[in-house]
């Protein structure tokens, strides 16, 4: 990738300017995915010192910045204790500290990879997107319909739930792409959603809604929800691992997972 | 463009391109204690501290480190030489090439987590690949340094 601009605006507002003055401009995380591509980059709006990099909370949301790395998630208190710090060891399982400190939720976000740590468990939060333009997108409809025009994300804004929350990363090393990602909440309702399938995170609807029409949490309930989760959630093959292992690890760590946060 | 870092606790004025990398920045004015691995941000060798953060240098823009301090091993020679007995004493050191990322990794860890146990180590030291040691040899090196120097 080569880079021929470089800008750096003093306020959200000219980033957003810029961006739509500029067909070929581009908004910088970290850098690192981007970096990994093959195309050149021709400007390159860079969100630094705008004060999009603190996590705070009031008492109802927490709010992300989006240029918050991975390590200030993994390390950060408030993120630490929300349903059982699930989003911080998501984070804390990417990569070295060196990626970590690079990589930020903005990024990980927009890029919505399909290998994607991060998506699964962002999905099993009550999760809002907050646009400079485009205001507040629930992550849902900005995962099932993609941005309609360039924007900048100004932060990641999660809603306070009180319940527990747990998630498995499977993958062959620490450093590996996951193999599959089975992430869950349990507040008010269960959120079940499942990252790399190897396509990207999608939710087990039927499985969730199971489980919220039941009258208690036993085995048997949490077999027929797996159940559920098998015969709705599309897995499929691809060099890191088959339909059929993946369908295994679905079903062993989903039982587990509902298990830990019942 | 014209950017200001200190580097190895001197200031300096630089010129650099946009698009340019802090690794090549480095190694251009000779500091070749960073060096370069896969280049594409999964090796851990090229690793220095941006404001005692370890950071890739191979994905970092030189001119977003602009104002800041940057450390590779020649700023850290005190710590660089002590960490250097204990790994020859456990035989942890091999061919070397990952050693100055490693050891700027382990400077970090040091001061974010001073008491660390064996595995805050073994997790705060993923990212520094090495293909000779297999690591063990390495992790009990660096707990027995920093227990001792504490
Ligand atoms: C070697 C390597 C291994 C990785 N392994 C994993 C892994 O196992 N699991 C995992 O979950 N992730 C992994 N990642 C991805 C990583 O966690 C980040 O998600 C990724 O690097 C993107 O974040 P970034 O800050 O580098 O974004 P960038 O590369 O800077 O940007 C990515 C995209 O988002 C856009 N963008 C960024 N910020 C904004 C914003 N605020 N508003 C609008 N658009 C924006 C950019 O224009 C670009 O299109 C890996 C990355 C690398 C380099
Ligand atoms: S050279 Fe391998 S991570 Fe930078
Ligand atoms: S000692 Fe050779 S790469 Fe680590």
């Amino acid at each position: 990738m080569r880079i021929n601009e470089l800008i750096q605006p003093t306020s959200i507002e000219e980033a957003y300017a810029l961006l739509q003055e500029h067909e070929d401009a581009k908004i910088a995380g970290g850098t690192l995915w981007m970096r990994l591509g093959q195309h050149d980059v021709e400007r390159l709006i860079v969100l630094d010192g705008l004060g999009l990099d603190t996590i705070t909370e009031t008492n109802d949301d927490i709010s992300i910045g989006a240029m918050v790395t991975l390590r200030q998630l993994e390390t950060n208190p408030i993120i630490q204790t929300h349903l059982n710090g699930m989003l911080s060891r998501a984070a804390g399982s990417i990569m070295g500290v060196q990626v970590r400190n690079l990589a930020t939720i903005g990024g990980s976000v927009i890029g919505n990879y399909s290998f994607s740590d991060i998506i699964p468990v962002l999905a099993v939060m009550d999760t809002t997107l907050v646009f400079h333009h485009q205001g507040e997108v629930p992550l849902d409809l900005f995962l099932s319909k993609r941005l309609s025009e360039p924007d900048i994300l100004v932060a990641i804004r999660i809603r306070k739930q009180e319940g527990r929350g747990t998630v498995h990363k499977i993958s062959r090393t620490e450093l590996d792409f996951a193999l599959l990602n089975v992430a869950v909440t349990h507040t008010d309702r269960w959120r079940i959603a499942i990252g790399s399938r190897p396509a990207g995170a999608a939710m087990a609807t039927n499985a969730m809604a199971h489980l919220d029409q039941a009258d208690r949490i036993d085995d048997q309930t949490i077999a027929t929800a797996v159940e559920l989760a098998m015969e709705e959630i599309k897995l499929s093959s691809n060099a890191k691992a088959s339909q059929a292992y993946r369908r295994d690890l679905l079903s062993a760590h989903l039982r587990r997972a509902l298990n830990e946060v019942k | 463009m014209k950017v200001t870092m200190t580097i190895n606790h001197r200031q300096r004025e630089l010129d650099v391109a946009p698009g340019e990398h802090l690794l090549d920045t480095l190694r251009n004015h000779h500091i070749l204690s960073v060096k370069r691995g896969c280049d594409s941000s999964s090796c851990g060798v090229c690793t220095v501290l941006v404001d005692m953060k370890p950071v890739l240098s191979c994905s970092v823009l030189t001119a977003r480190v602009a104002g800041k301090e940057i450390l590779t091993v020649e700023g850290i020679h005190d710590f660089v030489e002590t960490l250097a007995g204990y790994m020859g004493h456990e035989g942890a050191d091999q061919c070397g090439f990952c050693n100055p990322a490693l050891a700027l990794t382990v400077y970090a860890l040091k001061h974010e987590i001073p008491h660390p146990t064996l595995d805050d180590i073994r997790h705060y030291l993923l990212g520094n690949l090495c293909r000779c040691t297999g690591y063990q040899a390495q992790h009990i090196a660096i707990l027995k340094c920093l227990e001792e120097c504490a």
